[in-house]
């Protein structure tokens, strides 16, 4: 302990936050947890998602997937409750997580076009 | 009170009664004398008179009671909140929010009036990670209402107090549902539907049952729109026995409001007449709110509700409701078929039949159409009754829409 009181960063933070804008692989959290694709659809405020989750680690993880939604320039954000994922990866797995939610009636939830992940290892 | 909290504990369970009645808070719900505060739907209120676990308690601001409400969070099972409601006379014009560093308490102003609190999408809106934040309150997120206030309780990590609340009942394609109000003296009016979206030019009905039989009076429908009346029609109501469909066409502009006034114009007929009797000493048949004749591509009149087109080069059409006591409705309808600078008009008489007792009906009638043309015009200008073939009557349309049954009658 450090004599503020606050732990010594000797390892990794086992938690993360991601804007998902581009296509492609993302690393979420290094050795950990990676972003394979990602897809958006928003229909006048009804948005379905689906995303494509690997476990990089050799072990059994328990992560805590949320997902987070924007518009296109990421200075909004919109949510509607939180969607959470709490899944249990094998070493190497991989996960389609989907969902749909209903932003109808929410000023300006046409808008939403991008979106975030925030995954948490469970310990 | 004290009997409400004690079943209020049984509901919670014994687990965590201290903790959740120490952190019971006092949220003040605007609501009118006789008015009701109403339960979400994860909500139990506890009656202050009968401690009783209802959904809805009918309330007097004067007596300063206090409600225990007992809200389960949606999605956690284990997580039970109690609130003490609190009525009160007024009008509420921002909106109250306080935070418990979990969670949000927010009483959001809205006059509900009769609107379904399902149809309405609640919305906050502040800071949150350096952004603009938006969040729904969902459905279940609400905990209580009025008719004046919403009251929810939410969850929303790291976001700060809201700046900015409000509601919204438009739909997903910027039309309003409609508002119905019903205000009818002295005769029991119930079972008012009505469309869940209204767009202009769009034509929907209105259905009324009317819980006793052999009810004579007049039907009084207005649209408002901010609080000004932008149409108003009124109905005969003829020997209704059940339901009284009124077609409506918002012409100008959508609607937020539709008010029915039921005025009784005579006292109530005999109970239970003669069905046999009423039938022939019924009108043979009537015309109510047809339209005299409607122009226009087949898209458009799809969009208009009066006709629409098929993919197999079929149209068909509702002449409008049709009053009659029985018997077969012949229908003449003349078909203008335009294209290409020529014109041919074709002439049919479609047979439509009114069940026997059926005060009011509406038919939909199927036309063969010749393919590849532009323009549909379908005068349904005329109507006869027949039965085995005899024509009995014949008026127009224009003329019917104001002529009562016994005018039909004498003519």
């Amino acid at each position: 302990m450090t004599a503020c009181g606050t732990p010594p960063r000797t390892s990794q933070s086992d938690s993360a936050f991601v804007l998902l804008e581009k296509e492609g692989i993302r690393e979420v959290l290094p050795g950990t947890l990676e972003v394979r694709s990602h897809r958006l659809a928003n229909d006048k405020g009804k948005v379905t998602f689906e995303l494509e989750v690997r476990s990089l680690a050799s072990e059994t993880r328990k992560v805590r997937i949320a997902v987070r939604f924007f518009d296109a320039e990421f200075r909004t954000e919109y949510e509607k409750g939180p969607v959470v994922f709490p899944e249990s990866l094998e070493g190497g797995a991989v996960r389609v997580l989907r969902g749909s939610l209903d932003f109808t009636g929410m000023p300006e939830g046409g808008r939403i076009a991008r979106m975030g992940m925030e995954a948490r290892v469970e310990r | 009170m004290i009997q409400s909290l004690l079943v209020a504990m049984t509901l919670v369970g014994e687990e965590g009664q201290e903790r959740l009645f120490q952190n019971a808070q006092i949220v003040r719900l605007m609501a009118r004398k006789g008015e009701k505060v109403c339960a979400g739907p994860l909500t139990l209120l506890i009656d202050p008179v009968t401690h009783q676990p209802v959904k809805s308690v009918v309330v007097d601001p004067a007596k300063n009671q206090l409600i225990p409400a007992v809200y389960r969070h949606p999605g956690e099972a284990d997580r039970v909140s109690v609130f003490l409601l609190r009525p009160m006379e007024g009008r509420s014009e921002k909106a109250v929010y306080r935070g418990n560093g979990a969670e949000m308490l927010l009483v959001i102003p809205d006059n509900l009036g009769d609107r379904d609190v399902r149809k309405r999408s609640f919305w906050s809106e502040g800071r949150k990670d350096g952004r603009r934040h938006v969040r729904q309150v969902t459905y279940y997120e609400i905990v209580a209402y009025t008719s004046r206030d919403a009251f929810a309780a939410y969850r929303c990590e790291g976001a700060g107090p809201p700046e900015k609340v409000g509601y919204s009942d438009e739909n997903p394609d910027g039309s309003r549902t409609a508002e119905v109000v019903v205000q009818a003296e002295g005769v029991h009016v119930s079972g008012v539907s009505s469309p869940g979206r209204v767009k202009i030019g769009q034509e929907y009905e209105i259905t009324v049952s009317i819980r006793s039989d052999g009810i004579k009076g007049r039907l009084l429908v207005k649209a408002i729109r901010d609080g000004k009346d932008v149409q108003e029609k009124e109905t005969d109501l003829e020997r209704r026995p059940a339901d009284v469909t009124y077609r409506y066409v918002a012409e100008r502009e959508p609607v937020e409001q539709v008010n029915v006034t039921y005025r009784r114009v005579e006292e109530l007929l005999p109970e239970k007449a003669d069905a046999k009797a009423v039938a022939e000493s019924a009108p043979p048949v009537g015309f109510q709110d047809a339209n005299p004749c409607y122009e226009g591509k087949p898209s458009a009149l799809r969009e208009g509700m009066t006709a629409s087109r098929s993919g197999s080069g079929k149209s068909f059409f509702r002449p409008g409701i049709l009053l009659g006591a029985g018997g077969t409705v012949l229908v003449p309808v003349a078909i203008a078929l335009l294209a290409d600078g020529g014109k041919e008009e074709r002439k049919t008489l479609v047979q439509t039949s009114l069940q026997d007792g059926d005060a009011s009906a509406s038919e939909e009638i199927v036309l063969e159409l010749t393919q590849g043309k532009e323009k549909l015009r379908f005068p349904p200008s005329k109507y006869r009754r027949s039965e085995k073939e005899s024509v009995l009557e014949e008026v127009t349309t224009r003329e019917s829409r104001t002529l009562t049954p016994e005018a039909i009658r004498e003519r």
